[in-house]
């Protein structure tokens, strides 16, 4: 199946994320976590996800066609803390 | 004693006279510096149920131990009052380049009390203390001040603190400004100087701290530095825009967490027209960081004509981009940050200003307020040019201004008809840009929090619903598991506690969360300044400590359990947008704030600290502040 991923702010610098939203193809029973490291971001990250509007823990499991949105975790205004 | 300068200057405006008390070492390690000193001698001091304007209220500018040394996020200062908005316990923080200087004046806290019979200045120096007539200063922007008094004393590293026309006019909530961009911004301090005749404190000095162990404080400071490039997701991102980046603001409009349209609507189509990345290529001109901060975090915008923003006052956070943008709906930039700029020049709290706005808009478009009660200017959402002329009129007291200038909570009272529901404050400090709808467990904080609505004081759900070495600092704090953002269980509650204790330890040392202090770094940092045993026990116990008495000061004042809760509006959904199906369980919320004061020592239904958990933090003397009737 396909979803849709959008990545913001420092996320863009992952390896196979970019400015635009990229279609990424994962198997049925994939989860958040899957696409996200497929897209190359750490598991050591602060990250939230959302889809449609709704924030997602790492293990939502996915739908075909799902867009996900994949950001720094939301802190105090700077997205993410420091660790 | 190590680290401190071992003196409390106190300034009694009314009868004009200066003296300075030496506190032994056993008051340093039981509040150590900042937020515990403001805790302590709020309670201890100013008297019972007085006005917030009544003389006998006090400023208390309180730095902490670290202060002065050069180490990342280390200058800044506490400043704490009776607030003019809630008529209860006031703290805030702010950084810069004065509270370095106050250190090299030589003293740990100044203590402002009284009134002076006209328009007066505080020059404090390592040679001399002096209050000094600032008639000619009364009406002058931050900046305007900030500069004259550099001129008349001829100090080049004069530092000020001071306030714009808000404060004089007592706005109630206007900020009190470290030089000219960083506000103690929250509760109103800036009034409360205005109602004391007092335009500034300025500040300069050469006398440096001795500091038990200097070779560990420099690989501390080489760490910390080190430690930015070693954390480049959050570092960069604050070192080359500051706060308020697409992510913040975008993602956060996405999932319903920025507030919009006064909290009704939280989906704001013009957002990424309003974002520090949007700020910083139109207007960005570099950054610039507190005293000794290798973070610089702090943007420098600059707008020609006919904005004319001045690069040394303006730099909007992600907090001033949400409340004066996607909560009054404007997405025009340049009057964003022109009303930024003018909050900084004025001196007002750039949130509580934004939100108020939006409910003056919010009663206009809902026929509350007519445009014959707002002097004809049309107050709708996403009148850019209303909202700047507003900011105007507010911190001039002028025509609808002047109800806006008493900030949402007594503005509501006055108008009457229904402006209650439409009022986002918590006992009268208005809402951060953090829903609680998104951010439940720091909604708790927001309501419980001897200062209220403060999002620094408790963890962003979001940010600790997983695995990380986020939550595993929390983790050997008391958190025990990671949890859903919108979970509001004893065990998020354990994690809450965590961070706010955590937190107001850091508000005492005090430095900055924007540098990545972990707490035995911290409490490393205390020892080797101070020569203490210091130990995160201490630390700990410090902010539990500060919590109970600000929660005695408000308890004494009147400020009960019954008022530890959240504007209505959070318990239903918005307009749309993603929180178009939610809201907060009131019931659930409760029980919430019930574990919380638990977990706390408190009484789990009064909120009252229990006289064993008083002795436990070596404050039984605070009980006798306690109501009776408690």
């Amino acid at each position: 199946m396909r979803v849709a991923v959008r990545v913001m702010g420092s996320f863009r610098n992952a390896p196979r994320a970019g400015e635009r939203s990229i279609v990424v193809k994962v198997i049925h029973g994939s989860r958040v976590a899957d696409v996200r490291r497929a897209v190359g971001i750490g598991d050591d990250e602060s990250w939230n996800t959302s889809i449609a509007g709704q924030l997602v823990e790492a293990e939502h499991m996915l739908q075909d066609g799902d867009a996900l949105f994949v950001f720094a975790a939301l802190a105090d205004g700077a997205s993410s803390l420091p660790e | 004693m190590r680290g401190a300068a071992g003196k409390i200057l106190r300034a009694d405006l009314t009868t004009r006279t200066i003296n300075v008390d030496r506190p032994d070492e056993r008051f340093y390690r039981t509040y150590l510096g900042g937020a515990g000193f403001v805790s302590y001698f709020l309670l201890k001091e100013v008297p019972r149920r007085i006005d917030a304007f009544n003389p006998r209220n006090k400023l208390i500018f309180a730095i902490g131990p670290l202060t002065g040394l050069p180490l990342p996020g280390a200058s800044r200062s506490c400043l704490g009052t009776k607030s003019p908005l809630t008529g209860g316990y006031s703290k805030s923080e702010a950084g810069g380049f004065f509270p370095m200087a106050l250190k090299k004046a030589g003293y740990d806290a100044v203590i402002v009390e009284g009134r002076a019979d006209a328009p007066v200045y505080l020059l404090v120096t390592d040679q001399r203390v002096e209050i000094r007539d600032a008639g000619r200063l009364w009406g002058k922007t931050i900046l305007e001040t900030r500069d004259a008094i550099a001129g008349e004393t001829g100090e080049k590293q004069i530092r000020t603190a001071g306030i714009g026309p808000a404060g004089e006019n007592r706005v109630r909530f206007a900020s009190v400004m470290n030089d000219a961009k960083d506000a103690h911004g929250r509760g109103g301090a800036g009034a409360v100087m205005g109602s004391k005749n007092l335009k500034a404190i300025a500040v300069a000095g050469r006398w440096n701290p001795d500091v038990a162990d200097p070779v560990k404080i420099h690989e501390l400071a080489a760490t910390m530095n080190k430690s930015f490039y070693d954390n480049p997701l959050f570092v960069k991102a604050l070192h080359d825009i500051g706060t308020g980046g697409e992510a913040a603001m975008v993602a956060g409009n996405e999932v319903g967490n920025l507030p919009s349209h006064n909290f009704a609507v939280n989906s704001f189509d013009g957002v990424k027209k309003i974002t520090a990345d949007a700020a910083m290529a139109a207007y960005g001109k570099g950054m610039e960081g507190c005293a000794a901060c290798g973070v610089r975090c702090k943007k420098v915008i600059e707008i020609d004509a006919p904005w004319h923003v001045n690069k040394r006052t303006s730099g909007a956070e992600y907090e001033t981009l949400g409340a004066l943008g996607a909560v009054c709906g404007v997405d025009d930039l340049a009057h964003v940050l022109k009303a930024s700029d003018l909050a900084n020049q004025y001196g007002m709290d750039t949130l509580s200003l934004g939100v108020s706005i939006g409910f003056g808009m919010e009663c206009f478009e809902s026929g509350i307020l007519t445009p014959r009660d707002t002097g004809g200017v049309d107050l709708r959402f996403g009148n850019a040019e209303a909202m700047l002329q507003v900011v105007e009129m507010i911190a001039r007291r002028q025509g609808i201004g002047d109800i806006l200038a008493e900030g949402t909570k007594r503005a509501a009272a006055r108008l009457g008809r229904g402006a209650e529901a439409l009022a986002m404050h918590v006992k009268g400090v208005e809402l951060p840009m953090h829903d609680p709808r998104v951010k439940p467990g720091l909604g708790v904080i927001y309501a419980v929090e001897a200062q209220p609505a403060d999002h620094m004081a408790g963890m962003h759900d979001t940010a600790i619903s997983r695995e990380s070495p986020s939550f595993e600092q929390l983790r050997g704090m008391g958190a025990t598991v990671p949890l859903p953002a919108s979970d509001l269980s004893d065990d998020k509650m354990r994690a809450q506690k965590a961070a706010h204790v955590w937190r107001l330890f850091l508000d005492s040392a005090v430095c900055c969360m924007f540098v990545p202090w972990d707490l035995d770094q911290l409490v490393e940092g205390v020892r080797a300044v101070t020569g203490w045993t210091y130990t995160a026990h201490e630390a700990l116990k410090l902010g539990e400590r500060i919590a109970a008495l600000g929660r005695v000061f408000n308890l004494r004042e009147g400020i009960t359990a019954a008022q530890d809760s959240l504007p209505k509006r959070m318990f239903g959904p918005t307009r749309r947008g993603a929180l178009r199906n939610a809201g907060l369980d009131e019931e659930t919320f409760r029980r919430a704030v019930s574990a919380f004061y638990g977990i706390m020592g408190w009484d789990m239904e009064t909120g009252v600290p229990t006289r064993g958990t008083l002795l436990d933090l070596d404050i039984a003397w605070a009980a006798e502040q306690l109501p009776t009737a408690l």
